[in-house]
């Protein structure tokens, strides 16, 4: 599994950023600084491995057709891409550099650090580009025979596999969703064919374990989630309150809160029961009210523990999800071990700085970086019981 | 600060003359000043029936904020437990009485630096976005103060500060290191050079005398003063010369770090312990050794606060060395 990743003149982060990934590692900070950056960084390593293209592939749904100078750090002028991986069972580890056109018109990787049983090589890629094209020599290329490359090469595309990306737009579940069979090894972004990964589940069976995530959210907020196919290949997603039997509203007519949600709770599930494993998600809690946010926060902590030891990256401004982390981890229901929060830091010069938190056995944080991060509304607070009490 | 009131308090001072000091307490609480929890609610809750309503409803929804600003905050965060007996001016945790309890919160953070411009505009340009925000609202607020060591004189004002367990409890120390060799660093180094005067070295005495009073709550520098830590670019915009400044960059790191930036390598010669830089500029070329004799700009630290618009490009050992120092300061906040 993925122990960690670095990136260095990445976007906003001119400076090498080390991120440890826990089974939830949680992104705050202000808008424009960079979280999405660094929770994006898994899902288009990802795409770039699938494509077997480029170094760093931008023209797909993470790159967004990004120029190369869009996507190194314009602070630095500089058009070198660091990047690192790291595995927690394997004995391996890598380091690139990639070297980029500012105007996009090419890219090479340039150098690449392996590490295997502690020890480091440095690969520097000839003139010859034909066997190295990508982040990696092609496997009949004499590098490929380098010691520990094959391994690397495993690994790597197998965290091609690996990445789920849940984007902060997410798209509305259809009315109705015709369903022919099967569905993709990976959610769309938006999370738009999510459903249909449901049906395949409660094809399955009604009781097959993809569909308890989903059902236990909704229900802990009263409703009851299901699959109704009043047609051959037709299906509609219901919510059912648990106080009237006779009303049953398709979710596409409920509010944005559970239809945003839903994508986040199949990844979630999927994570948990053979999907992919890194799931990274923006913004979970999009459109909830502090209640659903209460427990789709239950939901993650749960994920975090689950044995199939997924890894959940998320971006998010949620003093709710941060506060039922800590208590989690106060009861004892989650180890502080599984937990690792990072404040992304905005700088006035543009750039941007990962500052990592850890929490004690009590929930407490053990810096004080989080102590602005709900400020506002704190201090809004304070100043109108001041007001008030002043009249 | 957080303030954990104990159960035996508010029974022992509701429904007499002195249940203001309680209004007083949760007043600060109220403006956002310390976070403050009440370990017994029913005895509060009962008082609370006793005051007015819009008190009442300011109380209530103050100590609701105040869980909240403390779940953000670390378990070392200075606290105040008021209780009526078994008292320590104690940190993290120190136990007071109410009175004294009011009169700590009442008082502003001092952070206590050789020059309350420059040193305490470097402080300010090496903490994070965030924390120079919170430290901006308390400043604003007149809830902390930088405090004019005066240099030399700094350990005097540490002592005057420390005499009053309030203030000493509502204090930091910044100071330089005045360490001319990492070496110096080390800590079985003294200022002692048998047969002969002691090694000039400030710091070296104020460190012995502030850590046992207050060993986490002052940050002497890692470098030997607060212009060892200016990055390149701001060395040029602050008027020292591409040469000096070639010539600063041509050392390895921790020369730079300990070379006398004010003064130049010649004043470093003449002092009577010079034999301390133990020949961490021998390698200089002529050149660079005479583009260094007179140090590199003459009020270089003023640029701390001339660029106080500035996000300097601090290097990555100043950035963990801050990390270290400034939760220091903001855990008394």
């Amino acid at each position: 599994m993925l122990s960690g990743f670095s990136v260095e003149n990445y976007k906003a982060f001119a400076r090498r950023q080390d991120i440890e990934i826990r089974p939830l590692t949680l992104f705050f900070g202000w808008n424009s600084g960079g979280k999405s950056a660094l929770v994006r960084f898994l899902p288009l390593l990802a795409e770039s491995i699938a494509v077997a293209g480029p170094p760093i592939w931008l023209g797909g749904a993470v790159g967004r057709k990004a120029t190369w100078s869009e996507l190194v750090c314009s602070t630095t002028e500089r058009g070198n891409l660091k990047l690192a991986l790291r595995w927690s069972e394997a004995s391996i580890g890598a380091e690139w550099e990639i070297l980029g056109d500012l105007e996009g018109r090419w890219q090479e990787t340039t150098t690449l650090g392996l590490t295997t049983q502690g020890v480091t090589s440095i690969y520097t890629r000839s003139e010859e580009t034909q066997s190295w094209p990508g982040l990696l020599p092609l496997t009949a290329s004499p590098y490929a025979q380098f010691d520990g490359m094959a391994e690397l090469h495993a690994k790597t595309y197998e965290l091609a596999n690996s990445v789920q990306w849940v984007s902060g737009i997410r798209a509305r579940p259809p009315r109705i969703v015709t369903y022919g069979g099967g569905a993709p090894a990976t959610l769309r972004p938006d999370g738009e064919d999510c459903v249909n990964h449901l049906i395949a589940a409660q094809l399955r069976s009604t009781a097959d374990p993809l569909l308890d995530i989903p059902r236990k959210f909704f229900a802990a907020l009263g409703e009851q989630l299901s699959l109704d196919n009043p047609v051959t290949g037709a299906w509609r997603v219901l919510l059912q309150p648990s106080g009237a039997s006779n009303v049953r509203v398709n979710l596409c007519d409920t509010g944005e809160g559970y239809s945003q949600v839903l994508p986040v709770l199949v990844a979630l599930a999927r994570a948990c029961t053979g999907g992919p494993k890194i799931v990274c998600i923006e913004q979970p809690e999009l459109h909830l009210h502090t209640s659903a946010q209460l427990e789709l926060s239950k939901i993650l902590i749960d994920v975090a523990k689950s044995d199939k030891h997924p890894a959940v990256l998320i971006e998010t401004h949620s003093e709710v999800l941060l506060t039922s982390v800590q208590l989690a981890i106060a009861n004892g229901e989650l180890a502080a071990s599984d937990v690792r929060v990072y404040w992304v830091e905005s700088l006035r010069n543009g750039t941007s700085d990962a500052i990592s938190v850890d929490f004690d056995e009590n929930g407490s944080p053990t810096n004080t970086v989080l102590a602005s991060a709900f400020n506002e509304a704190i201090q809004l607070g304070q100043e109108l019981i001041t007001k008030q009490l002043k009249q | 600060m957080r303030v954990i009131v104990s159960g035996t308090v508010v029974p022992a001072i509701a429904g007499t003359s002195e249940s203001w000091k309680l209004h007083r307490l949760l007043g600060f609480a109220v403006e956002g000043r310390h976070a403050i929890v009440f370990e017994d609610s029913k005895h509060l809750l009962s008082w609370l029936e006793t005051v007015d309503q819009s008190s009442r409803g300011a109380y209530l929804t103050a100590l609701g904020l105040a869980s909240r600003m403390l779940a953000a905050l670390p378990a070392n965060v200075a606290t105040i437990r008021i209780d009526t007996g078994n008292y320590c001016w104690n940190d993290p945790l120190s136990i007071l009485s109410l009175d004294d309890a009011l009169q700590t919160l009442a008082e502003p953070l001092g952070v206590l630096v050789e020059n309350s411009e420059n040193d305490w505009y470097f402080l300010r340009g090496m903490m994070l976005k965030s924390e120079r925000q919170r430290t901006q609202k308390l400043l604003d607020k007149g809830w902390l103060l930088p405090v004019h060591g005066g240099g030399s004189t700094l350990i005097d004002k540490f002592k005057e500060r420390i005499a009053i367990p309030s203030k000493g409890l509502r204090t930091f120390v910044m100071f330089d290191s005045d360490r001319v060799h990492p070496d110096e660093h080390h800590p079985t180094w003294t200022t002692a050079r048998p047969g002969k005067q002691p090694a000039s070295c400030f710091a070296f005495e104020w460190e012995k005398a502030i850590s046992q009073v207050m060993p986490a709550r002052y940050w002497m520098l890692r470098r030997r003063f607060i212009e060892s830590y200016m990055p390149k670019s701001e060395l040029l915009i602050a008027g020292a010369s591409q040469e000096s400044v070639a010539a600063l960059h041509s050392l390895p790191t921790e020369a730079r770090w300990f070379f006398n930036m004010k003064a130049g390598l010649t004043r470093d010669a003449g002092r009577h312990d010079s034999e301390r830089a133990k020949g961490l500029f021998d390698e200089l070329t002529d050149a660079h050794r005479q583009a260094l004799a007179q140090g590199l700009v003459n009020k270089l630290a003023d640029h701390y606060e001339k660029a106080i618009t500035s996000e300097f490009d601090w290097d990555t050992e100043a950035r963990q060395e801050a990390r270290t120092a400034i939760p220091k300061l903001t855990r008394l906040y």
